[in-house]
C-alpha cells in the first residue's frame, strides 16, 4: 500500500508547480522532486489522483498525463486565467476557475472566459474574499446534475 | 460548468431546459459555494486527510445558496481490498521495467480470479485493487484464490474483506465501509486474509474457518473491531 503521506506530497506538489509554472510535473520530474524512483511516482501520481475530492484530478485518457488537477486545466480551456496581470493557467472549468484566488494571496486573479451561447466575453475579478468585477453583472453559472446522465452529450458536460 | 452571460444565454445553449437537479447561480453565489475549505485550503499539508469533512463544507456551502447535492445512493455490498506486500522494495530491486511487466501479471492474475469469482473491480488503488461482491463468501475464496497464486510470479499480497452500506459515486464506491475494508486490508499479513466479524458471521456455513487475530483500532474508525484470518 503506498504511504498516504507521499500521496499527499505528490499531490501538493502537483499544485504547487502548477500555481508556480501553470502547467503539471510529468511524473518524471514528481520523481525527482519526491527522491523516488520513476515507477513509483508514477504509480503515486494515480494513487493522488484517485485520492482527489471530488475527482478534481484526472489524467488524459490512457495515459500517465496530468489533464486536469482542480482547479487547474493542463490542456488549454477557455477559462484563461492572469495573476497580476500575468496569463499562464487555465481554469478547469467556470466554477473551478472562481476558486484559483485561494492559490495567489493577496493577488489579483482575472478569469476572461467566453459565453458558450454568443462567444462574448465574460471576465471575474477577485482579490481573495473579495469579488472585484464580474462583467456582465448578469453572469451565470451553470452546473449540470452529476445525476443527469441521460444529457451526458449534449454539450452540458462540456 | 460553464459560465454565461445570462440565464437566457444558457437557455438558449442548451439544447433543452435545464433540470430542477441542475445548478444555475450568479457568479456572486458561486464565488461564496468555490469559498468553502475545501477550495481554500487545498495547499494545506494535509488536505488529503481531511477530504470527507471539506465535501461536508462543500455540502453546507451549497445549502446555504438554497441548493443541495443530492444524497448518494447507498447499497449493501462486500469490498474487497488486496495490496502487494513490499511493493517499493521490490521495484527498486527489479527496477522500473522489470517492475512494470511484473505488476501487469499481478492485474492479470486479479482480474481473472475477479471474473471467476463475480467480483467487479471498482478501481486500482495504486498497487492493489479495490473490488465488489454481491456475496461475503465468493469475496473471501476470490481474495484466498489471489493470496495463493501471487507466490508464484514473486509477489506476496494482503488482503482485507468487510461488508457495509457503500455509497455509489459513479462507477465507484465511497462511505466509511470501504474505508474499513482499506483499513483491515493494511494490517494483513503477507499472503494473509482478514476479514470483519461482519463477513465472518455472514460466511456461516459456508464452510470457511477462521482464526480469531483479536481486537483492532482501525486508523479514523471509531471503536475496536474484531478481526478474523481465513485459514487457507
Amino acid at each position: 500500500m503506498i504511504d498516504q503521506n507521499l500521496i499527499q506530497r505528490a499531490f501538493t506538489t502537483i499544485l504547487e508547480h502548477f500555481v508556480a509554472t501553470g502547467r503539471a510535473r510529468h511524473y518524471a520530474e514528481l520523481a525527482d522532486v519526491l527522491d523516488i524512483g520513476m515507477e513509483e511516482a508514477r504509480e503515486v501520481q494515480r494513487a493522488a489522483v484517485e485520492a482527489s475530492p471530488m475527482a478534481g484530478c484526472w489524467l488524459a485518457h490512457d495515459t500517465d498525463n496530468i489533464e486536469s488537477w482542480a482547479p487547474f486545466s493542463n490542456v488549454p480551456t477557455h477559462y484563461l486565467v492572469s495573476v497580476d496581470g500575468v496569463q499562464k493557467w487555465y481554469g478547469q472549468c467556470g466554477m473551478e476557475s472562481l476558486a484559483l484566488r485561494w492559490l495567489f494571496p493577496g493577488q489579483e486573479v482575472v478569469v476572461d472566459s467566453r459565453c458558450l451561447d454568443c462567444g462574448e466575453s465574460i471576465r471575474v475579478r477577485s482579490r481573495d474574499e473579495e469579488i472585484l468585477e464580474v462583467n456582465p453583472e448578469t453572469a451565470v453559472g451553470y452546473m449540470p446534475s452529476p445525476f443527469a446522465t441521460s444529457r451526458v452529450g449534449s454539450g452540458a458536460f462540456n | 460548468m460553464n459560465l454565461f452571460r445570462s440565464e437566457e444565454h444558457l437557455t438558449r445553449w442548451l439544447r433543452h431546459s435545464h433540470g430542477v437537479d441542475d445548478y444555475v447561480m450568479s457568479v456572486g453565489d458561486w464565488a461564496r459555494v468555490f469559498s468553502a475549505s475545501a477550495f481554500r485550503r487545498r495547499l494545506d499539508p494535509d488536505y488529503l486527510a481531511h477530504a470527507p469533512e471539506y465535501l461536508e463544507d462543500y455540502r453546507r456551502a451549497l445549502r446555504a445558496t438554497g441548493k443541495t447535492l443530492p444524497a448518494p445512493d447507498r447499497v449493501l455490498s462486500t469490498v474487497m481490498f488486496t495490496d502487494i506486500v513490499d511493493s517499493t522494495r521490490r521495484a527498486a530491486q527489479i527496477g522500473d521495467s522489470e517492475w512494470r511487466a511484473l505488476l501487469k501479471r499481478h492485474d492479470d492474475i486479479t482480474r481473472s480470479e475477479l471474473e471467476h469469482f463475480g467480483g467487479r473491480e471498482i478501481k486500482q488503488t495504486g498497487d492493489g485493487f479495490l473490488s465488489a461482491f454481491d456475496s461475503p463468501t465468493r469475496a473471501i475464496r476470490c481474495a484466498t484464490a489471489i493470496c495463493r497464486v501471487m507466490p508464484s510470479i514473486g509477489l506476496q499480497v494482503r488482503a482485507g474483506v468487510h461488508s457495509g452500506e457503500c455509497e455509489v459515486i459513479g462507477d465507484d464506491l465511497g462511505g466509511i465501509a470501504v474505508h474499513i475494508g482499506a483499513r483491515i486490508s493494511a494490517v494483513a499479513g503477507p499472503n494473509e486474509v482478514l476479514v470483519s466479524q461482519t463477513v465472518k458471521d455472514a460466511a456461516t456455513g459456508s464452510g470457511i474457518s477462521f482464526d480469531a487475530r483479536g481486537a483492532h483500532d482501525l486508523k479514523g474508525v471509531q471503536g475496536q473491531w474484531q478481526l478474523y484470518a481465513v485459514v487457507p
